[in-house]
């Protein structure tokens, strides 16, 4: 049943992703001028062009054809597994990925599980505490952090980093995931401890703004369950008020939240493109900015197809996860 | 309206306020909810303030935002005192002038204030000249200091400008330049949305569908190819304006699935259905009955899109992807404050950081209390 | 003979402190229920009926508390009484007794049940509380439950979930939950409202044979009169906190004498006390919550209010003919 009805949606994704991919690569070749140009102009400031190294270039990757042909030699490439070549830095995109991939993930990961973490208590207890100052105080911190721009938050931490460091006379550099000896090193043990030590700012400050909205919600949710009926009913019948709420409204507020975690799946790729950019992170978002602006079109291309490929699946999970912890929903049923 | 109208005026007696509070609209019963709720009612007077002023930024700035003041570069700000000034006879406003020195050890300029000399401030003085509600040609300004002296309340910027006037213009285009583009997808939103509701069967499938493709395309890519192709000659409040209203044919999907299921759902209430039966028209039901159900949701909903949109473009160009230099908005301020280095050095450059948590803030705490005033069920 | 009463109300009030004032939600409401009696609460909605149960219970929130008064229960015969509302209502003896000796049912049977959790969960929940059973016993009672509550199939429907109930089905489960741990008490608040009359009168018989079987006190709250008529055995009828008429079944329709009392039996369609058989209304409106009026509650709404008595003082509630308990200065 469950396995028939992912196949199904399966398969109806795959027209909906052709679509996508095409306007995607469509709009990425929108803006004027190509990437022959930049590379042209790039080697007018160093004083020699080599039109033969311009010329391998067109040839190899048929920039000279209408967008569509290259296309179609774009998604030929895809199916055998081979995402092209970044114009920039010369590598293959599967290579650039490869290497930014995992902290990407790793930073949304943990950030996610933080934010669950800390935003269920607090929103189950701001939802028992309503009006009350608890209350009051959890929703005045929430309100803030969500209005705070995450790049003004990574701006004053480096402040308050470099005020640290100099009052200490030490160089410290905030920004980045890497200490500079792991910079371009391929992955190792000493590598992954490297960025454990340096990842909690960015999960820090990318965590802050999710926590708080999360708190509002998970609160909202609690607090309209709370006046239901089978709550009244389940402490009538003598369970211990703290179970009543964690067994009754909390389980019933908590089921979208749970379905949602399929929509975070697109996420995890480009979290927080201007947070990371601002502090320098080795992810994929500042990347995919670089590549857009500066027509390098298979690397652009091939994260933004990413990001809608998890974003499909993610809408595709939260279906089954909803459908699987709330008894009400059937499959197919909409 | 006529339950407006009683409330409005003081009951005479207990029977009277008990009838126009059980006759009130529903209107003026979530007005006398908002108004139970203190912060939210305190967030709308914050933000009307923060409007005028900003709307207004001729008038209330002393300086023009572009203008070079080489005398005062990154100048720290002057702290406005009250009392007693020489050769006045009432206590007023005054400043310290600010004296350019360089350090004796470290040999870097800097500033102190000149406590021994006092310069008032004058209110509604002439100068520049600028234009009211552009129209009436007027020299008159808020206040100001005499020529020669300096007033940089907020300090100054690494060119000399009045970071006070360059707050209050910046302002102007940062709470306004995404109006457009919210009201924009709202109307795509709850027009969709209700055309969704209303017919259902293949206009619903297909709305759905289109909605689901465009949830799955990301924002920022689709920014940054867009804002490329559009023409060199304009200027980026242009560009940013026509990028808005772009990306707000994107935006419209979340509201669009409310609307549709709230239709959907209320469709099946009971009132509805009386409704039905008494004979009203299918449009009847749907706007006169349906729809003032969730107007009050839809509008807390406003109240709090807007403030995504003043944190967008800050956000957006912060990075340098939105609005650009000369035009000054609070993202384009933030962006001189670079990095933690000059944060440090230059604290008074957060100050536009500031302005952008408070309108924000605002405008969550008002749309928290229009909110809980329009779910009938708070107590 | 007269045994020991099970649940004792001894001048009760519960008091909700709001912003706007104090709301006396009961006040001073004394009563006594007995073995295998049914004794009916009747009054119009707002006068205190619910919440007076719920104080049993230990289910009044914050802001509202007990303010004054004893609820005396008994646990077992010969068992010494305790003060429900001296206990804190989350204490471990309030929680030990509410579900298990003294329990309650609800109106809108539609909500009483958690939409995510399958009803032999909720059923189990209860009896996992209060009896030390294991799990395959505990299943087995909760269906034996199911089919003596008249649900089939019993086995299967133990693992549905509430919504594949109808509203009288999901009745039938909350009477199942609670009659689970053969309760002394059941407190049973407006069972029948918003079900089909025929569903009505199903719900109502299987109260009164399980009642029977299990010799329990109920304790039913209802503003229906014909539920009354059909079920209880003494009837204390309330108005604005207060019990202002108690009296036995038969009694108290035969002979009302509280002018509230007289007036409510007027309002009902078909009733012989309405003389030229047009239906009667009581006029004027229930005061609101905050308002506190001096004497007699009911005389700014009563024909027969003796102006300079009524207005002044208030009446005190007394036996008038060793039948009827009355608060009236029109018996004094």
């Amino acid at each position: 049943m469950l396995g028939r009805y992912i196949l199904k949606r399966a398969l109806l994704a795959v027209p909906t992703l052709l679509l996508i991919s095409f306007s995607i690569f469509m709009f990425i070749q929108l803006p004027p001028g190509s990437y022959v140009e930049v590379k042209i102009e790039q080697m007018k400031k160093e004083g020699t062009v080599d039109m033969s190294e311009v010329n391998q270039l067109i040839s190899r990757y048929k920039l000279d054809q209408p967008a569509h042909v290259q296309y179609v030699f774009w998604m030929g490439g895809l199916l055998r597994g081979d995402m092209g070549e970044s114009f920039v830095d010369g590598r293959d995109v599967v290579d650039i990925l490869a290497e930014r991939l995992p902290p990407t993930v790793a930073i949304s990961v943990i950030t996610i599980c933080l934010t669950w973490a800390i935003a269920v208590p607090f929103g189950i207890f701001a939802a028992v505490k309503k009006n009350t100052v608890w209350d009051y105080l959890l929703t005045f911190i929430g309100l803030a952090a969500m209005a705070t721009p995450g790049f003004v938050l990574a701006l004053v931490f480096q402040m308050a980093a470099v005020g640290w460091a100099e009052s200490h006379g030490a160089t410290f550099d905030p920004s980045g995931l890497f200490s500079r000896e792991y910079l371009g090193e391929p992955w190792s043990f000493g590598k992954v401890i490297d960025m454990a030590k340096h990842i909690w700012i960015p999960v820090a400050i990318l965590g802050v703004a999710g926590t708080a909205g999360m708190i509002r919600i998970l609160r909202a949710n609690v607090i309209d369950e709370l006046r239901k009926q089978y709550v009244l009913c389940a402490r009538a019948r003598g369970l211990h008020p703290v179970l009543v709420i964690l067994r009754y409204p909390v389980r019933v507020a908590i089921n979208p939240m749970i379905s949602n975690i399929g929509l975070v799946l697109p996420q995890i790729i480009s979290g927080s493109l201007i947070i990371e950019k601002v502090l320098n992170l080795e992810t994929v978002g500042p990347k995919l900015l670089m590549s857009l602006q500066n027509q390098d079109t298979y690397m652009a291309a091939g994260i933004v197809l990413m990001q809608c490929v998890l974003a499909i699946v993610g809408i595709l999970v939260s279906d089954v996860l909803l459908s699987m912890i709330d008894p009400r929903i059937k499959f197919g049923a909409k | 309206m006529n339950a407006a109208k009683t409330t409005a005026v003081a009951p005479v007696s207990a029977d009277e306020a008990k009838l126009a509070y059980y006759e009130a609209s529903q209107w003026s019963l979530m007005r006398r909810r908002f108004c139970k709720h203190k912060v939210a009612v305190w967030a709308i007077y914050i933000l009307v303030a923060l409007y005028v002023v900003c709307m207004n930024c001729d008038f209330f700035s002393a300086y023009d935002p572009n203008e070079f003041h080489e005398r005062w570069v990154d100048m720290p700000p002057q702290i406005l005192h009250f009392g007693k000034v020489e050769g006045y006879r009432w206590p007023r406003f005054y400043v310290h002038p600010s004296i350019r020195v360089r350090h004796p050890v470290t040999l870097d300029e800097c500033y102190y204030a000149d406590t021994s000399r006092r310069v008032p401030l004058e209110f509604f003085v002439q100068g520049r000249p600028w234009r009211f509600l552009g129209l009436i040609d007027t020299q008159l300004h808020f206040f100001g200091v005499p020529d020669g002296e300096s007033c940089f309340l907020l300090g100054t910027g690494r060119l000399g400008q009045d970071m006070f006037s360059r707050l209050l213009y910046g302002g102007r285009i940062s709470l306004l330049v995404g109006f457009t583009a919210v009201f924009l997808s709202f109307f795509l939103g709850i027009s969709l949305g209700g055309i969704s509701g209303f017919f259902g069967g293949k206009v619903d499938i297909v709305i759905q569908r289109v909605a689901e493709v465009l949830m799955t395309i990301p924002h920022i890519p689709i920014w940054l190819t867009m804002a490329a192709a559009i023409p060199k000659g304009w200027t980026s409040l242009q560009t940013y304006f026509v990028m808005t209203l772009i990306l707000a044919c994107m935006g419209w999907t979340g509201l669009c699935r409310t609307v549709r299921g709230k239709l959907l759902s209320l469709r099946e209430e009971d009132y509805a259905r009386a409704a039905v039966l008494a004979g009203a028209s299918q449009k009847r039901v749907i706007f006169v009955h349906l729809i003032p159900n969730f107007l009050s949701h839809i509008i807390a909903t406003l109240t709090l899109a807007i403030p995504g949109m003043i944190l967008s473009e800050t956000s957006l160009s912060y990075l340098g992807l939105g609005l650009r230099p000369p035009i000054v908005s609070w993202g384009v301020l933030l962006k001189e404050a670079h990095n933690g280095q000059a944060v440090l050095n230059q604290p008074w450059l957060l100050v536009p950081a500031l302005a952008v948590i408070l309108t924000v803030l605002a405008f969550n705490f008002a749309g928290e209390g229009l909110r809980d005033a329009a779910d009938p069920y708070s107590t | 003979m007269q045994k020991d009463p099970i649940l004792e109300f001894d001048n009760v009030a519960v008091e909700y402190q709001l912003d706007e004032g104090v709301v006396r939600a009961v006040n001073g409401v004394s009563y006594k229920v007995f073995p295998d009696e049914t004794l009916a609460i009747v009054g119009e909605s707002g006068c205190g009926k619910s919440q007076s149960s719920y104080a049993a219970m230990g289910l009044i929130q914050p802001p509202g508390r007990i303010t004054r008064g004893h609820i005396w229960f008994r646990e077992a015969d010969g068992k010494p009484r305790i003060d429900l509302a001296g206990l804190d209502r989350n204490s471990k003896e309030i929680r030990s007794i509410r579900g298990g000796k003294l329990a309650m049912i609800f109106q809108e049977p539609m909500t009483a049940l958690s939409p995510v959790h399958r009803i032999g969960r909720q059923l189990d929940e209860v009896l996992k509380l209060h009896t030390d059973m294991g799990k395959p016993q505990r299943i087995d009672r909760g269906c034996e439950m199911l089919r003596r509550v008249g649900i089939p199939d019993a086995r299967k429907r133990y693992d549905q979930f509430s919504f594949e109930f109808s509203g009288g089905m999901r009745q039938r489960i909350m009477i199942a939950i609670a009659l689970a741990c053969n309760p002394r008490v059941l407190i049973a608040d407006e069972p029948t409202t918003g079900l089909d009359v025929t569903i009505q009168s199903q719900i109502l018989e299987l109260m009164k044979t399980l009642q029977a079987e299990h010799h329990m006190a109920v304790v039913l709250i209802t503003h229906d009169l014909a539920v009354v008529a059909e079920t209880a055995d003494r009837v204390a009828v309330m108005y604005l906190g207060r019990i202002v008429e108690m009296a036995d079944v038969k009694t108290l329709f035969a002979a009302p004498k509280h002018p509230y009392t007289i007036a409510l039996m007027k309002s009902v369609i078909g009733s012989p006390l309405a003389a030229d058989g047009r239906l009667q209304t009581i006029r004027g409106s229930v005061p609101g919550p905050l308002e506190r009026v001096p004497g007699c509650d009911f005389h700014p709404r009563c024909d027969a209010c003796i102006p300079g008595l009524c207005d002044k003082q208030e009446p005190v509630f007394k036996d008038i003919d060793g039948k009827t308990q009355v608060s009236c200065h029109l018996f004094c």
